[in-house]
Parts: structure tokens; sequence; C-alpha cells
């Protein structure tokens, strides 16, 4: 049976259009009014950047969702799980780092009004194993274990693209996002017994010119980094000690990233499917019924916010989205995003995928050009959720709904601040020319702008030849 | 309709005479593209499960793709289709030359054929016309004579034709059709259907526009093709000395099979012998000038004029690596004279030289075990590198004569026949095969295994990539195969319906091939696209097997193609390929079951082939 999803688009005219405000609406259409009870624990689950990428969720943009639920009655808590170590700086792989990186985004207690739990504790080892009973790649893996103690739970996402996952939506905010450190390695495959990282071998070619690089290099990184002592250079040879390994992915950008493991070419497959099989793991741990998603299809980026950078979005922004069912979420996002010509200017141009319909995620974000299908497909596999939908067009909510407390329409700003109003001195005094200064065409006509572009490396050779 | 097709097929019935004319449809066009995919579409149709291939249900298919009768390089393959009468499932094969942009001209897309026609008849279409003629005084004419004739008694030599030889006459197994008089869509018995149907050619002339949607799309990928074949090195070697131009090297490194497969190249044939049967080496001395199929900007034919040596065969053709290595190190014969006098008398019969150097070599294989004698091979003397013993035997295949009425229909037939020689046989599902040695490129195990059309090593997945060095990770790792197997067999499936030579991607640029499809069709047509298409006629051709009633256990490869044992010395010493498992992993990423063949219903409508799902699962289950 087809699902529904609630949606409406980035036009905007009024307060009640502003992007939270639609959020808000959308996921009161979806049913989050019924969705739990006064009192209840009700977690939003979001992914709040990697130290260095700005186009991931606004602070407003969850702000919204925090203060509707405090309007129904129940106490939020903005939920995550660490992740695994994206790079030698990696910012939200241990609790402390994560919570002084997104306070840096505008993510702490104060901004949001509820606390923040990193739910698999201080280095992501807090965790529970949970059954996949209908994988495609997966049989279990392991879940933040504080996910638990949730009542309902609101997967709020920034709908994207995904370097590995292929596009980044609901199944990966939960696939990966619920994930603890063990879990994020097992959904990715960096642990399996056959295409796993202690599998991997060393590409010495790759590896030797990591080595030419000004010390600390890679190789050297990499060697630091390990907390196994699993990588060594020997005799100009750098060697890998596959025995050694923990399995514990920190090597995930210096050395497999950077080419200097060689990976299987069939690993790429399993990235995206990995996600769905994951998803259904943690829903029906914690309970399919306790789940309702909202998705923020805005910057639509090419790689995720995890990436530490963002590169131009592939396609207009496209709106709001909510829904009970984590698939057809993501299957509506993907088929608007599909629906619309790609940015001009971005990766979608750059690499021939502009037009509607040519699949931007599969040949643009997908570093092995895995089907974007790949995720919903295997979602509904697993159960947790119906590829097709009908979408439904919400219309706004009452603008007073949005105004900014305490004001309300019998209870306006120049009411409430009545007597501090009237103590001010308004009068100016003649700060006024008769005439304006300068003609028209002086104001009106396009003055000349730039003169010359040179790129910053002229400008050094120039500094030289002047000195 | 969409670029780069007529949107007319031909329906030709030879038992009452009919023929009709019947639409391609958009759709069809959209869901199978072309070539062996509407082939194994229109087959599925109208052959009867079960039909005898020789038989008057028997439907054969001459078929073009979008890309022919266009300007896109390398885009000059026609197809031919049917059931196998030497595997008993389905067969494609395809050739280069001209006849399919010709065809294609004539303002249809194909020509599928049932029926047997009482006399000897030859289908002559000729701009938006076709005709049965009588065919009488063609008959017994080699595929060279048949050609001239044809130009002769129409008054136009540029009518191309596709027409058996004597061999396929007398329904020998491994005959073919041969166009352009040494072109071939050899393998799996074509020469035989026709001759079955009485059918000895298709000729045609066409000089009507193929409309395409972005003509200057296409010359603009043709320019960007030759500027990066300039620079390529192995398009300089294929363009010089054509497939031929690794013959040495492979016969070294265990890729060509030596002594019908149970010998080891560097020991048994040796370097010598392997510098004597190259191309490079006797190219200087033979070649008259270059030969290119239409649209070809690469060039790997060359016409040779034979003038010394036992048998000055004069005027013929170079032959191709396939030729060169099935009648050279196979064999341990070093002497290119016999490969240059074998490959002439197999494209003036009619007969694959990959089946004819395998039944040989196999038959070699049997005499020096003493499982053959030299009475019952008509007292030839059938010793390894014995060459001419080599062009005797050849001959008699060509005429059916002898042993070679036996001989002819291939070494699992003759093994049948003569009650012998099984241990010998190098077959997959009953066809020989090709020269690639999978224990060198364990990848083409499961492709001359598992492909619907068995042991070909032009039907993409893992080998030939693993052949030509692509970094795809260990050859050996048999965990890890399924997904690359299947993503580069959906590739070649779009290379093969759409009527390119797999040359475009070796030397040209693998990813024209989409760019030129939509330039053609004006379509968008992503690497999405050609996943899906591929995918799709992968099954199709797969089905058609299915309801003939092939199931994987059927489908077979002999022993010493996948190590089993291992070699004890050379390049692929101690090397097994672990076949099982290429095969569930294959079938894993195909949704196929391992038992019955069938594929998923789930990936059956994906496919948008929800007949299929009819055909093979009862009503309740769907």
């Amino acid at each position: 049976m087809p699902s529904k999803v609630y949606f409406m688009n980035d036009r905007a005219n009024s307060l009640q259009e502003s992007t939270p405000f639609k959020a808000v609406k959308v996921l009161r259409d979806a049913g989050l009014e019924n969705h739990f009870k006064k009192g209840d624990t009700v977690g939003i689950k979001i992914h709040m950047g990697e130290y260095g990428n700005s186009l991931n969720l606004r602070p407003q943009w969850v702000g919204a969702i925090v203060e509707e639920v405090k309007r129904l009655g129940g106490k939020p808590v903005i939920v995550d799980c660490n992740t695994i170590l994206f790079s030698d700086y990696s910012s939200r792989a241990i609790k402390s780092d994560h919570l002084r990186s997104v306070s840096r985004h505008g993510f702490n207690e104060e901004t949001l009004g509820c606390p923040i739990w990193i739910c698999d504790g201080d280095y992501g080892f807090d965790d529970v194993k949970v059954e996949i009973p209908n994988g495609v790649y997966m049989k279990h893996t392991f879940m933040g274990k504080k996910l638990l103690e949730l009542d309902a739970v609101i997967v709020l996402t920034h709908f994207k693209g995904h370097p590995m996952g292929v596009y980044g939506g609901a199944l990966k905010n939960v696939g990966i996002g619920m994930g603890s450190t063990r879990g994020k390695i097992s959904t990715h495959y960096l642990n399996h017994p056959k295409y796993g990282i202690q599998n991997m071998e060393v590409n010495q070619e790759a590896a030797q010119q990591a080595a030419q690089g000004p010390h600390p290099n890679i190789i050297d990184r990499v060697i630091a980094g390990c907390p196994f002592d699993a990588f060594e250079m020997k005799d100009g040879q750098f060697i890998f000690h596959n025995e050694k390994c923990g399995k514990c992915a920190s090597c995930f950008s210096g050395a497999l990233f950077a080419g200097i493991l060689a990976m299987k070419p069939e690993i790429t497959a399993a990235w995206a499917p990995t996600i769905a099989d994951a998803a259904a793991g943690y829903i029906n741990a914690i309970g399919k019924e306790k789940f309702i998603y909202l998705s923020y299809a805005m910057d639509i980026t090419p790689w995720c916010d995890c990436v530490n950078f963002h590169d131009k979005p592939l396609v207009p922004n496209l709106g709001v989205f909510a829904s009970k069912d984590p698939v057809a979420i993501d299957m509506a996002c993907i088929e608007m995003a599909e629906s619309k010509t790609g940015m001009a200017e971005s990766q979608a141009e750059e690499f021939g995928f502009s037009e509607p319909g040519t699949e931007r995620f599969t040949n643009v974000s997908s570093m092995a050009k895995v089907s974007q299908w790949a995720q919903v497909n295997a979602g509904e596999y697993n159960g947790i959720g119906s590829t097709s939908y009908v979408l439904v067009e919400s219309e706004p909510a009452p603008e007073e709904d949005f105004w900014f407390p305490p004001y309300r329409p019998d209870n306006v700003m120049g009411y409430v601040n009545k007597e501090a109003l009237k103590s001010g001195d308004y009068e100016p005094g003649d700060y006024f020319y008769q005439l304006p200064r300068l003609s028209l065409a002086d104001l009106h006509v396009k003055p000349v702008g730039k003169v010359d572009e040179i790129s910053i490396i002229d400008e050094e050779e120039e500094e030289l030849v002047h000195h | 309709m969409l670029g780069g097709y007529n949107g007319k097929m031909l329906f030709i019935n030879l038992t009452d005479r009919t023929i009709e004319e019947k639409e391609l449809t958009e759709e069809m066009a959209r869901l199978y593209l072309g070539g062996y995919g509407i082939g194994a579409k229109v087959l599925f149709e109208n052959m009867p499960g079960g039909a005898d291939p020789l038989g008057p249900d028997s439907m054969l298919g001459f078929l073009t793709g979008p890309a022919n009768g266009t300007k896109a390089f390398f885009g000059g393959r026609y197809t031919i289709v049917h059931k196998s009468p030497v595997t008993g499932g389905w067969n494609d094969a395809n050739s280069g030359g001209f006849f399919a942009n010709e065809l294609k001209k004539t303002g249809f897309d194909a020509v599928f054929i049932n029926g047997i026609s009482d006399k000897p008849v030859y289908i002559w279409i000729n701009d938006g016309k076709a005709e049965i003629r009588d065919a009488s005084e063609l008959w017994g004419l080699d595929t060279k004579e048949t050609l001239k004739a044809i130009h002769q008694e129409l008054g136009d030599d540029k009518i191309r034709v596709s027409t058996i030889g004597p061999s396929g006459e007398k329904k020998a197994l491994m005959s073919c059709p041969i166009n352009d008089g040494h072109r071939a869509p050899a393998r799996g018995g074509g020469g035989a259907v026709m001759g079955s149907k009485n059918l000895k050619a298709i000729a045609v002339r066409g000089t009507m526009d193929v409309k395409v949607a972005h003509p200057e799309k296409i010359l603009e990928l043709n320019k960007k093709i030759a500027a990066g074949m300039k620079d390529n090195p192995m398009a300089g070697g294929f363009a010089t000395f054509g497939t031929g131009v690794g013959t040495e090297a492979s016969a070294l490194n265990a890729d060509s099979p030596v002594k019908n497969w149970e010998g080891v190249g560097i020991t048994d044939f040796g370097e010598e012998s392997a510098h004597k049967v190259a191309a490079p080496t006797f190219d200087e001395k033979y070649k008259e000038g270059k030969y290119a199929c239409s649209n070809c900007p690469l060039g790997c034919g060359a016409s040779y004029k034979v003038e010394d040596g036992r048998w000055p065969v004069g005027e013929t053709e170079r032959p191709e690596y396939e030729t060169a290595a099935a009648f050279g190190c196979l064999m341990l014969n070093d002497q290119v004279d016999v490969i240059f006098k074998c490959n002439e008398i197999c494209n003036r019969a009619g007969l694959d030289t990959i089946s004819t150097g395998m039944t040989i070599a196999w038959a070699i294989a049997c005499y020096e075990d003493g499982i053959l004698t030299k009475e019952e091979l008509d007292g030839i003397e059938l010793n390894w590198g014995n060459g001419e013993a080599i062009v005797a035997l050849t001959k008699k295949i060509a005429r059916g004569e002898g042993i070679g009425k036996i001989l002819m229909n291939g070494s699992l037939h003759a093994s049948k026949e003569l009650g012998k020689g099984e241990e010998h046989l190098q077959t997959a599902s009953g066809i020989e095969l090709p020269m690639h040695d999978p224990k060198l490129a364990p990848g083409f195990a499961r492709t001359y295994q598992f492909d619907p059309t068995p042991g070909r090593h032009v039907k993409g997945g893992l080998g030939m990539a693993q052949l030509m060095g692509a970094p795809i990770g260990d050859k050996y790792d048999f965990d890890t195969t399924g997904y690359l197997d299947v993503k580069l067999t959906a590739g070649t499936e779009v290379t093969n319906a759409a009527g390119f030579c797999m040359f475009l991607g070796i030397v040209g640029d693998p990813g024209a091939q989409n760019e030129y499809i939509e330039a053609i069709t004006g379509e968008s047509f992503k690497p999405q696209n050609a996943d899906e298409i591929g995918i799709r006629i992968l099954n199709m051709r797969h089905a058609f097997n299915l309801r003939e009633g092939i199931i994987p256990k059927d489908m077979a490869i002999s022993n010493y193609a996948v190590g089993k044992p291992a070699q004890n010395e050379g390049p692929v010493e101690g090397i097994t390929v672990d076949n099982e498992k290429l095969r569930d992993n294959f079938f894993a990423f195909m949704g196929w079951d391992l038992e019955t063949g069938v594929p998923t219903i789930s990936a059956l409508r994906k496919l948008k082939l929800d007949y299929l799902i009819e055909e093979f699962y009862e009503k309740s289950m769907i």
C-alpha cells in the first residue's frame, strides 16, 4: 500500500511559509500530535555536521521542532551517536569532541532549549546488538544504547547526496546515524571478513608516493594514528600487519580513501543497501510505530554533512517532507530532486547530468556509481516502508502559531512593552540635505567594477618582481 | 520513432513464402534496444519452446542495432539469433563488415525467417522491398563465389551478402553464414539453421537514410574518439596487426589454450613457434592493405596475398587471433601457411574457425592417445603440429567427406557418434571453447559456462577486463565477483545489442557508447539505463534457455579450462578456477535461482518482464 508523504515547497511569502514553520506543519499533518503522550521523552535524531561543513541543518530548523514537541507536552531531546574516524582530526568521533564541534554549528542545550544526548557513550562503545530480520546484506548490527530510552523518535534529516550511501536521507540518518562506532563500521562493511580493512592489501605505489610528502606525511600519520600499531615502514616498504588490525577503521580516510589500502571494488555495491539493513535493525529495536520522519530537502549538496566541506548543491531547494515511512519519504525526495534541472555550475552540470531524470546521485554523488535506488529498494525489502507513496501537498498553518513568543494577537509587542516604548526619545532633528548631492546618473549608472582578474599566484609573483 | 530505427521488421515464412512487415515499436526499442535484445524478445514470442532448431518452427533473425547505418564509429555489426543446434539453447552471434549498415539502409531493422523452403532460395531486400528468389544455381557455391554470383545476377556489386557455403548446406553444426566474403557471425551453428531452411543467403542493398536525432553530436564524438586513438598505443597495435597483435604473447602467457587445452605454451609450444605464427612476424611479407568494417576508425583487418608455401591461396584475409590460436598453438602447429590455408577453407565453406580448430585439436588429442586410429581418420596421420594432416582434415570437414562428415558437427557430436574421446572435449554446454584460458582470466569461466550463449569470449563479464589488466582487484579472489561481473556483462549487452564493436570500449572510449546512443536516439541514455537494458536483455536470453528446459546444472564447462586438475607448470601453475563460486555470485546478483535458474519475481517486475513471471511461476505464487 502506498504511504503518505506530506510536502511543502521552498517558496515563501509569509512567516508561516518560513522553512522551519512549514516543517512543523508537514510534521503535524503526518501525525505528530498523536505520536507521543504528554511527558514522553521524544528523541529528535539529527546530524549536526562535521567540523568545516556549513550546509548542515541550521539550528533554527531544529529549534522549531523542539518547540513543537514542547508545545505538545513531550520532553524533547536531541539524539545522535559518535562517528567513525573520518580523518586524523575527526570532530565527532568521541563525545567530548562531538559536543564541542556541534556547538560551533550552533547546536547546544542553550540554543536548542533541550539536552543533547550522544547515545553511544564517550567513545562510541556503549552499544547494543540489534537483529536485522530481513536484511539484504546484514544479519545484525550495533546501536547506541541510550536510544532505547526514547518513547518516540522524530528523525529530522537533511536530504542530500552521499559518496558511499549514494544519497543521505531518512534511512541513512537512522541506518548510519543511530549506529554505534561498531555499528557504523559494520554497516560500511569495513570489518567484513572478506571486504574489510583487515583484509586489504597495501597499494605500495600509492604508499611510496605518499611517503615522499614532507613529514609528518600521510604515511607517518597512518602509522601514528592506528590504535593497534598495525602499520609500519620497514626497509622503505609500507607494511600493513593485517593480523594486528583491530577493525576500528581509524585508518578510514588516511589509508583507505587515500588509496594506500586497496579496496575490493565490490564493497562499494554493499554500502547503500546495508544502510537500509541497519536502519531496519534500529527501527525494529526501538519500535517501528515510535518513528516519524521529517526531511529538509534543502542545500542538496553532492556529498553528506559528514564531509568537512560542501560543494555547490546539485539541484535547487525542494522544500520540506514528512511521513511515517522512511522509505517513502526518501523516495519522494529523490524523485523530486530527479525532476529538477541541475544547478548551474554544480557538479551535476560539470559531469553532464543537468537534465531531469538522469540520476545525479547515482552518477555524481556516488563514488562508485552505485544506483540511487539501492537504499530504498533495500528498505522496502527489509519491510520498513514502501517505495510507492502518495504525495500530499500541505497548506501553511495559521501565522500566529509561529509568532515570536510571548507575542500573540491578543498580546502584541506594543502592548507588552508600552511603558518602555513610550519612554524613548524619538525626535531626529535636522538631519537631511534639501536636495541629493549626486545626480541620477551618478547614482544609477553601473560603476567600473572589476578591472582585472588574476590568481593569488599571479599576485605573489607580481610582488616578487616588485621586490 | 526514435532516431536510429526504421521501425520496421520483416517476417518471412519460407514454407508458404509469405513476407510480412511488422512494426518495431518505440516501446521495443526502449526496452530491448536492438540486435539480440529485440531478437530474444521476438523469438521468445514467435518460436514455440522445444522447437527443433533445424525444423520449420525454428526462427532465425538477422538484426541491426540503433548504431548501424549511422555515422557512429564502431557501429557496424549485425547479429543473427536462433536456437542453436549445437547447444540446444539460445544462440546469437554478430559480425562486422558492411552487411549491417546496408541492411539498415534498406528500411528494415530486422529480418526474421521461419519455415522451410522446398528448394534453395535466397532473400533479396532492396530499399523497402523484399523478395524470395531461387538459389538453385547458387547451391554448392562457396561463400566468395556466392557473393560474386549474386552481384552478377542482380547486376550490382554494391549488394552485401550474408551467405552460407557448402558446410551450411550440409547442415554442419559448425557452419555459419559469411558476409562480405570473410566476416562471420560464426558461432553456434547459424549456417546449419540456414541450410535446414534451404536458405542460401540474404542479399541487401539500401540507399535509404537512417534518421538520427543529433547528427552533429555523432560527428563530434567521432572526432573525440579519433583524437584519443592517436595517442593510444593499444589502438596502434590493433590498427597495425589486428586482433593478432598479441598472438605470440598469448601463446606463452597462458591466454591461449595450448595442445587442446592440455598443454603449457612456454614448454609445449615454445617461444620460437609462438613467434612464427604471430601477425607481426608475417604481416610485412603478406599484407596487401588494411581492412576496416563500415564506420571503423581502427581497421583491425587486413587483406593478404599468399603466393608462396605449400598452399598459395592467393588473395585472402589475415587470420584473426582466434583462428591463428586455434590452428596454431592449440594444435602445436607453427606453420603459418597451414593457418592461412585453413582460414581460407573455413571462410569459403562457411565454417566457424574456433569450433573447427577446436574439433581438429580434439581429434589430434584423441589420435595421439590412440582413441582415434589412422583408419578412422581416413588414413591421416593426425599428430600434433602435422600441418599437412591439419589441412587435409580441414578440407574433409569442409567437404563433409569421410571422417569430415562426423567432425563437421563439432567435437561433442563427433565424440557421441564415435562413442569415445569424451575425456578430451573442451566445451561449454556442448560448444567448443574460444581461445582465452580462464585460468589466466578466471572471469571467462563464468561467462563461458553461464552466459545464455555459452562458450563465448565476447559476452562481457570479468574475463576480458582481467585480461586487459583493468584495476578490478585480485582476479583469483572468487568470493567477491558477482556485482562487477553483472555490471560488466550488462555493458557488453548494450555494446552488442546496439550494433557496436567491442573495440569501441577497448581502444575508443568506454563512455562514448552511451553518448552515441543518446545522439542517435535523441533520448537520455545514462549508465543506469545501460545497466537496466543490459540486465533485461541478459534475462531475456536466459529465459529462452529456461523455456527450453535448460537449468543451471546443465550448464557445464570442461575441467581443463578451469584447472581441474591444476597445471603443474607454466604461468598458471597451480591455478584452479572456482567456477561454482563465480556462478553463485553471478546468480545472486542476477536474482537467478541456483537450482531452477528462474529469476525472482521482483527482479522481473522491475525489468518490466512481467510476461516472464507468467511463464515461469504458477499463478498461485504470483
